[in-house]
């Protein structure tokens, strides 16, 4: 059990592909004529991200299960 | 020109969501956009009309395309020799309780932590931290059983914590878990003397006496309840923590509900049951996946989300980490055998996941010693090393999941139990799909829409 190589999880799973390519190729034209639009950006702030980070799952913040 | 690695696509209607989590950014774009920023990844020649040349600009200036993209630090000093700066006591492995699924099947030994084995604990974490010139050290209590049965324990170390934190002007962060069974003074006593705490609490009467009986097997709903108002009357901070089964995983709503309005608690923090320990054999206790996203999807909106926080360790879109948790980085826990584990998962030297998460000792005369190739295991578990992680929406959030849970299926590199996995991805869609419609989630997150004009 151990190394630092790539690892294989064994479980296989059907995760859903999220990749840009698996919804449009690079050679595709221009859907349906539209031109290229974004509608609304979303920025996240967030309070003291590094806390829950630093602390991990079971200093106190969040309790193990 | 270069677009960056780290961005995920959801389909909504006709339009899709695009998530670069590193940059804390989400858009909402057509299908032609998409297209553009496949023809930027391959270097293809780009198109020169106006509204391609516009969204170019604006996501340069977004930093979606010619930016650096930073990866989240890790938790540890890889180059430095592992020098804790926070500590966690597991007092003793006796329990008042007898939780149904309890993963340490706790109260089947009586074994309790020396006091000054604890307090050379807090010697070496007060001094790395003297030397780090840290500004706080966490000094936390928790299972294996329950802490606060080591009163006497409790009440020295925290005393012992405070003089060393006094002398050396750096601030004590006391924080526990508990059963919540407590009486008034010692509920009391902790609102006075801890900053945080974490009280075991599975939903209302039937549910929490069904779970979580006492050793007796009388209920231990009406003290638990007891503790959490003397809480809110001190206004102390604490959240309360839910282990989710099969038979409570369709009162989730109700259960927010009575939390967040009867019992006030502003921070409530559901896990799904994992079948191990005392429950090992009972797989059958563990929720349904699609169930438990469904019922956790319903909590959060019975909630006002300005106020009070639902959460599960797996969805984690505020945090941003190539690990889940310190178990994997610098958790310095010990056990009531005076043992170093990095998780309170595993608190017995019986336990064969010891060999593996059980980091040091401590030995009279010696001190504490470290075991630096277990160390480097746990430390290789990164998400970048688990290939199935590579192109999951929850990636630098969940990060892999538990370790430990993935060890009690056999490897520490599998994934952290499939039920967990689906949770975590289904639940940080959601998020993002929520967040997109520039909605708050949590009072920990706000969120900033930017709209452009209609389309020219």
């Amino acid at each position: 059990m151990g190394g630092k190589e790539v690892i294989d999880l064994k479980v296989s799973q059907d995760i859903p592909n999220y990749s840009l390519e698996s919804f449009v190729t690079a050679d595709e034209q221009q859907h349906d004529g539209d031109a290229p639009h974004v509608d609304v950006a979303v920025r996240i702030e967030v309070e003291s991200p590094e806390l829950r980070c630093m602390k991990g799952d079971c200093q106190g913040d969040y309790a193990p299960g | 020109m270069k677009l960056i690695d780290e961005l995920y696509v959801l389909p909504d209607g006709r339009q899709f969501i695009l998530y670069a989590p590193l940059k804390r950014t989400i858009l909402v774009a057509n299908r032609s956009l998409l297209s553009l920023l496949a023809r930027i990844r391959a270097g293809l020649d780009l198109p020169r009309d106006a509204e391609s040349t516009r969204w170019i600009r604006e996501l340069e200036r977004l930093g979606l395309i010619n930016s650096v993209e930073s990866l989240p630090p890790t938790m540890n000093s890889p180059d430095e020799a592992y020098a804790p700066t926070n500590v966690t006591f597991l007092p003793t492995s006796d329990c008042n309780l007898r939780c149904v699924y309890c993963y340490a099947d706790s109260g089947t030994t009586k074994k309790y932590l020396s006091a000054d084995i604890a307090k050379a604990g807090l010697d070496l974490v007060f001094e790395n931290a003297a030397r780090k010139r840290a500004s706080k050290v966490h000094v936390g209590f928790l299972g294996g059983g329950e802490p606060f049965l080591a009163w006497d324990f409790v009440v020295e170390v925290v005393d012992y914590g405070r003089g060393l934190a006094d002398r050396l002007g750096i601030e004590a962060y006391f924080t526990g878990v508990t059963n919540g069974v407590l009486s008034t003074a010692r509920a009391q006593w902790i609102t006075r003397n801890f900053q945080y705490l974490n009280i075991s609490i599975d939903g209302t009467k039937a549910i929490q006496d069904e779970h979580r009986p006492a050793k007796g097997g009388k209920g231990s709903y009406d003290a638990v309840v007891g503790t959490v108002r003397i809480m809110n009357d001190a206004g102390f901070r604490y959240a309360l923590r839910t282990t989710v089964s099969s038979r409570s995983v369709s009162e989730l709503p109700a259960i927010t509900e009575f939390f967040s309005k009867e019992l006030k608690a502003p921070r409530i923090q559901f896990e799904p049951l994992f079948a191990c320990g005392r429950c090992k054999t009972q797989k059958d206790l563990a929720p349904d996946p699609a169930s438990f996203v469904e019922g956790f999807k319903k909590a959060l909106a019975v909630v006002d989300p300005t106020k009070t926080e639902v959460l599960c360790s797996v969805l984690r879109v505020d945090v941003l980490s190539p690990t889940f948790c310190g178990a994997l980085a610098d958790n310095f826990y010990i056990t009531p055998d005076a043992h170093v584990t990095s998780c309170t998962e595993v608190s017995s030297v019986d336990d064969p996941l010891a060999k593996v998460f059980f980091i040091g000792k401590y030995e009279s005369g010696r001190g504490f010693i470290f075991f630096q190739d277990r160390r480097d295991v746990l430390q290789s578990r990164t998400v970048g090393n688990l290939k199935q992680c590579k192109c999951c929406i929850a990636k630098w959030h969940c990060a892999g999941g538990c370790a430990v849970k993935a060890a009690h299926e056999g490897d520490l590199y599998a994934t952290a139990a499939v039920a967990n996995c689906k949770i975590a991805r289904e639940l940080t869609e959601n998020s993002v799909r929520t967040l997109a419609r520039g909605q708050r989630m949590s009072p920990r997150i706000e969120v900033e829409s930017i709209r452009w004009a209609e389309r020219r």
